[in-house]
């Protein structure tokens, strides 16, 4: 693994013995350089030997006696290897005109020894491994000997700049702080500045990096080594085509981390997300891992309920877009993902679920227009950057990490038993007068056995999962080229009926090379994934009446004839819904992203650069229905469906990029253009009417075989421009500029102009403010933005007339039918995008603070505008006149609370308000949103009737008569007439995160919860009237309900008419509606991080154990299952427990 | 150090050069080819209106499609659902749920919500008012197949509309594809919706043919004889007697071609009373879904059986009573189920039973309920013999008077037409006899008022038509 042994093995002075290739020495034409080019040779050696442990994060803990008095440090060291088993490695001419030290310690880690001995010494250390690296402190050096002096007033200085691990920074900002004038580092990291004064300060600057000053004595060279930002100031955040800073950035961006990521022992990464970024609202669909995510920034944009509002995804510059040619995805169900056909249990398949979260080095969610205009309409719900990790000069480094856990649901709901049940039907049935039907009462007629009893959610989803997680990592490289590779297993099986698994297998592989002059850069990254999932529709629902018989009968199998009884029931064995556990899906899923970076410096400054990249995933599933998951009865015939679907997206994304420093500051110029394509194609073949099981496999031999195909194919293309400029570092204006067309309108509707003005200023740093404000505020800086984005978010080909072959034939002959009401006049959406906020740094950055405050309009509505289905079309892609509005505070904070050595926790609080709105509709009235949506109101609104109580005469449900005209009416579209005029909102109050980590030692602990407020329809709302057939209620309805005239109850009295007329419209008002809101512990977490000599003995760098949850519980109020999901017929989210080991070598 | 300021220069210069060639590059390709790189072929999967009717097969592929929306698998109003619902707003079927809303007649402005009587025929009608729209857009299809396709569109139109008008009163009338059009259409009298029904049906059998040559013989495709028989039925619900006599008789006097079958062979596939029939899909259950829903499997209650009421008004010895009537013995009580189509299950290829949407025998009671009207009352006691005949009963015994006679064939047309199509439910309507046939039915009991007899519309298209009015009394 340590190479580095190969060419200096315990050896201490290498400056002459070493002969390594001539390291990077600037250009220069001046004579007796020699000194110069010694140290650069030098710096070479140093970069090399430095850049192959930048992983190195341990410090020396070793703990040993010491005892010398005044030695010279090479005595001390050499003490010190012979008392441990550190070696060191340095270069003697840096002892040169050292002190000699006297050091004491009867217990002390070796650090604490080095700290002691160094002091003032001019020299610091790093520690990888086993070997202490010394080396000159990483100031700005100046090394001795002018340049050019050019006069005693202004100096012409040269330098370069390098990171800490050695390799050059390309476009460092070199300013004079007096002057403000300044200028960029070439691709070798080398500045030339003329005009300085002696005495002035230079301040080196560069994305990503703590700045650094060098006050200037003379004329000499200047070597700076700038170190990676530790402040959350500083440190890299990526935006559109580039990187910035949280100090500098005029934009509003969210970032997560790795570290945050692998931590939440989940297997869509955007799970990980939840909670984390204030604004992003992440909501699982269900609990199966391969499921869907709904995810939605910032509120809703849009009244269609057809699309859904994710964000744009970009991998490694790779857009992945998955088209929904089936319109299978609507708003409230998110997208189906890699699904087109519909088949999967989980009611799709994320495209995250291809994706290994461990392989995410950050996400960055890109929320305002300043940071989305750029990419045009795509980036109108926002935009969210996933980078992956790469690898990093320094020593090779090889780790394995494995997980094992075990899954089960987090929370059940009681629900009553037999006793309770069969009581309940019968008071019901007495209620409306009626006696059990022979036939349709199968639940209380003495078909099922009244005296059993089933608790359906233990049957359907009470069983363990398990969950294992095995990854290989290895990674490396020097100051020119880079590497990482991984490889990762991921399964989760389901904790339900019949456990089926989703697992994963990704590999990924990045690498980086510059080239020898270091201008041009080639980047590549890949990912290759293999995701299968097993399955069964997760049948039947938690509310069946727990007298109905087993699912299985005592031979196994499906329990038809025991549902049917003795009477061989019809109804009953209808009603029997487990077929599909012995309807197996399976699922396959290969998906490769793929990007190629070329990027190519001409000159100081101007680049030019082209981004290439490919992803496609191809996911197939099979479901086989064998005859004996059928009723025996109704001579079943057996089927098999196969799915195959594809999705591919390509883009090209060539650029200019041009940075200078230009008068006072640092301007950044980007001209590009992009070109992308996406092709979605879902094809189903469904073969039925197989009479033996034998071969239902073999599709070849079904006698009936239907098949559907849908493609979509999209195209986008724009040209987009960005200008920022840099003044003092005060002040920062960022203009973006887009034109971009898409294929999704019709012709000469194509093309749309977007752009943004953004911009910050960094209050703080004002001369005049100094010693005005508290010294315990580091940081202010204000912030604002204003642009427009449009949006294309509708479907494809949605102007044209089509027709479609129908899956049954007639007359012998394929019949076409039109499949959408094409509209050729629709085009683009508007965004309108404001954005101010305020950001403070307090006690040197320790803590900060952000506060944004944001208002999106939305107008000129891409939707899927509802036609009566008179005209013969649900819908058809419209513009709607409608103008919605979100308006939102979004507040973030991040602690360092306590900051021992020992000790320290740090904490993270997020949240965000939205107030959606719509706005203006022009000739409401007329329109098809009457009694769906009100001016003023929230889209999320709902009309309902106000629920006031039981009626203690009638045992009934009783509403507000809001128009007192004497009765009740519910009418929807005309809520003048009617009394349904009360608002819900179902729109989240608020929702965020909160997140802890401690450090105590070699320990570390993390809590993360998520928080939401929120209104949920409630078990009431499901659609199951307490009293009707097979519908089981809740355990605390159990009388509690309205029996005779003048019983006080907040439960009507139980009828078996169900459906809307429930007892007179309960369902259709705010009854069934209640507090859904929830405090997750979303994530808990932790681990041991193990460095000792021990550890090192085994060859290991470091090793960890890591103890991680997942909805480790949930505290609500909410009346059903789980609050998020807020579903009784599907998977809830499941509770993991994990536990892990990881192993550096 | 001149080698070294000419190499930056050159090395500059290049730069320069290069990254304006490169600009050049990029904007000369974006900028030139944006439109190239944002059109997209047309989809792959399917065809557009052009292509549809630039050629006679996909054209009449087009005009087949209602025929297969109408037949389909699933269940239509077409193809069960008429048969399912009115039977139970009828005085016919009972599904064993005491509170069903069908059943007891209590429907609720809620209810429909599936809407199956409302949007499928409105997108027949769609593809309909497609079709004719194409062919007018098109010079690429022949004379013959032009004049059938159009003949075929306009039948379905007026089909769609006559099925909606009786279930729903005054229904929109959509002529057009055009949702900017169509979209914000109210209500018409149904007045209206007839008149434009009898036109549509005027037109068709002038354009259709009077054979099934386009259906290789097979009675599934609408002729000239379709057109009629719907043609006789509408003048017969709008009252317009005479018409209703002479186009009823223009297809009896085709006995080449229709007559009537025995009771068995009535709902067999191109029977010889037939005049249209769908095809059934050959896909499982190989079976009409009528047949498949309605015949219960061995032990098993039936999904829908006959009312006593109907069960009890056979006449003694009515045959209709043994070949269309069957029931099963369930734990001592004895379920009666609709068995016209006796075929529930079947096996590839093997479809016997076709869906029998015109048969001859009702054109009989057509006129004689017309002659009945227009005091011809032999004639109508002698049509109304044929269909009782055929049943194996003697002829009308009762007096020659035109309410007797009247009588005895709207109780005809309950015997010979029950859990057809909702042919009862629709009669009991246009003859005024319903509140006093419904209301005194104990499981229909209290009777919530006539205004039941229209079905509400569905919510949803109140919301999205803004013109668009609710049934009075929902």
């Amino acid at each position: 693994m340590d190479f580095l042994r190969h060419f200096a093995p315990r050896r201490r002075a290498w400056s002459n013995t070493l002969s390594i290739s001539p390291p990077p020495a600037i250009k220069t034409h001046e004579p007796a350089t020699s000194l110069f080019i010694r140290t650069m040779r030098l710096t070479g050696v140093l970069l090399l030997a430095f850049c192959l442990h930048v992983s190195a994060r341990s410090n020396a803990q070793q703990r040993i006696a010491i005892n010398v008095k005044n030695v010279s440090l090479q005595r001390l060291f050499s003490d010190i290897e012979k008392k441990t088993n550190y070696t060191f490695f340095y270069d003697v001419t840096i002892l040169k005109g050292t002190r000699p030290v006297t050091v004491v310690f009867k217990d002390a880690t070796v650090e604490e020894v080095l700290k002691a001995a160094l002091a003032g010494q001019a020299l610091e250390y790093t520690v990888n491994d086993k070997t202490i690296f010394v080396k000159r402190e990483r100031k700005a050096v100046a090394e001795a000997g002018p340049v050019d002096t050019g006069g005693a007033a202004a100096m012409r200085l040269r330098g370069v700049v390098l990171t800490d691990a050695g390799v050059p920074v390309q476009g460092a900002n070199v300013t004079i702080k007096q002057t403000e004038h300044g200028t960029i580092t070439n691709a070798k990291g080398e500045f030339e500045l003329s005009g300085v004064a002696p005495g002035s300060t230079l301040i080196f600057s560069y994305v990503g990096y703590a700045p650094q000053s060098f006050e200037v004595k003379d004329g000499s060279q200047i070597r700076v080594f700038m170190k990676v930002a530790q402040n959350e100031l500083d440190k890299a955040v990526v935006q559109a085509y580039g990187l910035t800073t949280q100090r500098l950035t005029t934009a509003d961006i969210g970032k997560v981390t790795a570290e945050e990521i692998e931590r939440q022992p989940v297997m869509n990464p955007l799970l990980a997300l939840e909670g984390k970024v204030a604004g992003l609202d992440i909501n699982m669909t269900n609990g199966y891992a391969s499921a869907p995510i709904r995810v939605e920034l910032r509120g809703r944009a849009t009244i269609s309920g057809s699309f859904p509002a994710d964000p744009l995804y970009i991998i490694d510059g790779v857009p992945l877009t998955v088209l929904d040619p089936g319109n299978i995805s609507s708003y409230q169900t998110g997208s189906t993902g890699f699904d087109q056909t519909g088949y999967s249990p989980a009611s799709g398949q994320s495209p995250f679920f291809s994706i290994n979260p461990n392989d995410i080095e950050s996400i960055e969610v890109l929320k305002d227009a300043d940071a989305t205009a750029i990419y045009g309409s795509r980036g109108a719900n926002g935009v969210i950057l996933i980078s992956t990790k790469k690898g990093k000069a320094g020593r090779t480094v090889f780790n394995i990490r494995a997980n094992e856990g075990v899954n089960f649901v987090t929370r059940h709901f009681d629900l009553m038993d037999s006793r309770e049940y069969v009581a309940m039907r019968r008071e019901a049935l007495l209620n409306d007068g009626l006696t059990a039907d022979p036939i349709g009462d199968y639940d209380v007629n003495g078909t099922w056995d009244t005296t059993k009893s089933i608790n359906w959610q233990k049957v359907l989803y009470g069983n363990s999962g398990r969950m294992t997680d095995v990854q290989a990592t290895i990674s490396g490289g020097d100051s020119r080229t880079t590497f990482r590779m991984s490889v990762d297993f991921d399964k989760t099986t389901d904790i339900t009926t019949i456990n089926g698994a989703n697992q994963r297998i990704a590999v990924l592989l990045s690498l980086t090379h510059r080239s020898l002059d270091q201008r041009l850069t080639i980047a590549s990254n890949s990912t290759y994934s293999y995701a299968s999932s097993n399955m069964s529709h997760l049948a039947g629902a938690s509310t069946i009446a727990p007298d109905a018989p087993a699912i299985f009968d005592s031979l196994g199998n499906l329990n038809y004839s025991g549902w049917g009884g003795t009477i061989n029931n019809t109804q009953a064995r209808n009603a029997y819904p487990f077929a599909s556990l012995r309807q197996p899906y399976t699922a396959g899923t290969n998906f490769l992203n793929s990007s190629l970076n070329l990027s190519y410096q001409f000159i100081k400054g101007l680049a030019f650069s082209t981004n290439v990249g490919y992803n496609i995933a191809r996911a197939d599933q099979t479901i086989v229905g064998p005859i004996a998951a059928g009723d025996p009865l109704i001579n079943p015939t057996g089927f098999l469906i196969l799915g195959y679907n594809s999705n591919s997206n390509w883009i090209v994304e060539p650029k200019i990029t041009y940075d200078n420093h230009i008068g006072k500051g640092l301007l950044n110029f980007l001209i590009g253009a992009s070109a992308s394509e996406t092709h979605t194609e879902g094809t189903s073949i469904t073969g039925f009417g197989f009479t033996s099981d034998t071969y239902i496999h073999n599709i070849g031999f079904a006698p009936n075989v239907a098949a559907n195909s849908n493609t979509g194919e999209y195209r986008y293309a724009g040209i987009f421009a960005r200008l920022t400029y840099n003044l003092s570092s005060r002040y920062v204006i960022n203009l973006n500029a887009r034109r971009d067309g898409s294929s999704r309108f019709g012709p000469g509707k194509q093309f749309g102009d977007f752009g943004s003005v953004g911009a910050a200023w960094i209050m703080s740093d004002e001369p005049w403010l100094n010693g005005r404000i508290p010294s315990w505020i580091s940081f202010i800086k204000w912030r604002g933005s204003y642009g427009l984005t449009g949006s294309d978010v509708i479907g494809d080909y949605g102007y044209l007339s089509r027709y479609m072959p129908y899956s049954v034939t007639y007359n012998g002959t394929i019949t076409l039918r039109p499949i959408q009401a094409p509209n050729p006049d629709y085009q683009w959406q508007i965004n309108k995008k404001l954005e101010a906020a305020l950001d403070l740094g307090f006690l040197h950055d320790r803590a900060t603070f952000q506060v944004a405050w944001y208002r999106d309009r939305c107008g000129n509505q891409l939707i899927n505008f509802p036609t009566p289905l008179l005209t013969g079309f649900a819908s058809t892609d419209a513009n709607s006149p409608a103008l919605v509005q979100n308006v939102g505070w979004e507040v973030s904070i991040a602690a360092k609370i306590i900051e021992y050595r020992k000790f320290s926790w740090s904490a993270t609080f997020n949240t965000a308000i939205n107030q959606n709105k719509l706005v203006a509709y022009p000739n409401f009235s007329k329109s098809p949103y009457v009694g769906q949506l009100k001016i003023g109101e929230p889209l999320n609104m709902l009309y309902k009737l106000q629920y006031i109580g039981v009626d203690p005469i009638t045992g009934q449900f009783s509403f507000l008569d809001r128009n007192h005209d004497g009765q009740i009416i519910f009418a929807p579209g005309h809520p003048e007439q009617g009394d349904d005029s009360y608002i819900l909102n179902l729109t989240p109050k608020f929702f965020g995160g909160l997140g802890m980590n401690f450090n105590y030692g070699f320990i570390q602990l993390s809590l993360f919860f998520n928080i939401k407020s929120q209104l949920g329809i409630n078990f009431l709302g499901i659609g199951n009237t307490p009293g009707t057939r097979n519908n089981n209620q809740p355990a605390g309805l159990a009388n509690k309900e309205w029996k005779r005239p003048g019983d006080i109850s907040d439960v009507a009295r139980y009828t078996t008419q169900g459906g809307n007329d429930y007892d007179l419209y309960y369902g259709l008002s705010n009854g069934p509606y209640s507090d859904a809101s929830f405090v997750r512990l979303s994530n808990l977490a932790i681990s041991m991080n193990l460095s000792g000599s021990r550890i090192k003995k085994m060859g290991m760098q470091s090793c960890s154990l890591l103890i991680s949850t997942n909805n480790l519980f949930t505290i609500t109020r909410y009346q059903g299952v789980d609050p998020e999901t807020q579903n009784f017929n599907g998977l809830p989210p499941t509770r993991t427990v994990a536990a892990g080991l990881n192993f550096t070598f | 150090m001149n080698l070294l300021n000419n190499r930056l220069t050159i090395v500059s210069f290049i730069g320069r050069l290069s990254s304006r060639i490169a600009i050049v590059i990029i904007f000369g390709i974006f900028l030139s080819s944006c439109n190239k790189l944002v059109s997209i072929p047309p989809p792959t999967n399917s065809l557009t209106l052009q292509t549809v009717f630039n050629s006679d097969t996909t054209a009449f592929g087009a005009v087949e499609a209602i025929y297969s929306d109408m037949s389909s698998q699933g269940p239509q109003y077409a193809n069960s659902l008429l048969t399912f619902f009115c039977g139970l707003s009828a005085d016919e079927l009972s599904n064993g749920f005491p509170g069903d809303h069908f059943f007891s007649n209590k429907l609720n402005s809620n209810d429909l919500g599936e809407k199956p009587f409302w949007s499928p025929p409105y997108f027949d009608i769609y593809m309909a008012n497609g079709v004719l729209q194409g062919l007018s857009a098109s010079n690429s299809i022949s004379r013959p197949a032009r004049n059938e396709i159009a003949g075929e569109a306009k039948f379905f139109r007026a089909f769609c509309y006559f099925y909606l008008t009786n279930l729903y009163g005054d229904i929109p009338l959509v002529l057009t594809t055009d949702f900017n059009e169509t979209s914000i259409l109210p209500r018409v009298p149904q007045s209206a919706v007839y008149q434009q029904i009898i036109s549509d049906l005027i037109d068709a059998q002038n354009l259709l043919g009077g054979d099934y040559s386009y259906s290789n013989g097979e009675r599934i495709r609408a002729n000239r004889w379709a057109a009629l028989a719907l043609l006789a039925r509408t003048y017969l619900y709008t009252q317009k007697w005479e018409s209703a006599d002479s186009v009823a008789t223009l297809i009896i006097n085709q006995t080449s071609m229709f007559s009537l079958d025995s009771l068995n062979g009535v709902f067999l596939k191109n029977s010889n009373e037939a005049i249209l029939q769908l095809q059934t899909p050959n896909r499982p259950p190989y079976a009409t879904r009528e047949g498949n829903i309605l015949v219960p499997c061995d032990g098993c209650t039936p999904n829908y059986y006959l009312v006593d009421g109907l069960v009890n008004a056979f006449e003694a010895s009515d045959d209709r009573r043994n070949k269309w009537v069957d029931s099963i013995n369930i734990g001592g009580t004895f379920y009666y189920f609709p068995y016209k189509y006796k075929v529930g299950i079947s096996t590839d290829g093997n479809v016997t039973e076709y869906y029998t949407l015109f048969r001859l025998a009702e054109q009989y009671l057509i006129r004689a309920e017309a002659e009945t009207e227009e005091a011809k009352l032999q004639q109508a006691v002698s049509d109304l013999n044929v269909v009782r005949n055929r049943a194996l009963l003697s002829g009308y015994s009762g007096v020659e008077q035109k309410d007797s006679i009247l009588n005895a064939i709207a109780h005809e047309n309950q015997i010979e037409f029950f859990s057809e199509m909702g042919h009862r439910w629709f009669d009991l309507k246009r003859t005024g006899f319903a509140h006093k046939v419904l209301s005194s039915i104990l499981y229909k009991e209290p009777w919530l008022g006539d205004y039941q007899l229209y079905y509400p519309l569905p919510l949803v298209e109140l919301q999205a038509d803004p013109e668009l009015k609710q049934n009075p009394g929902y």
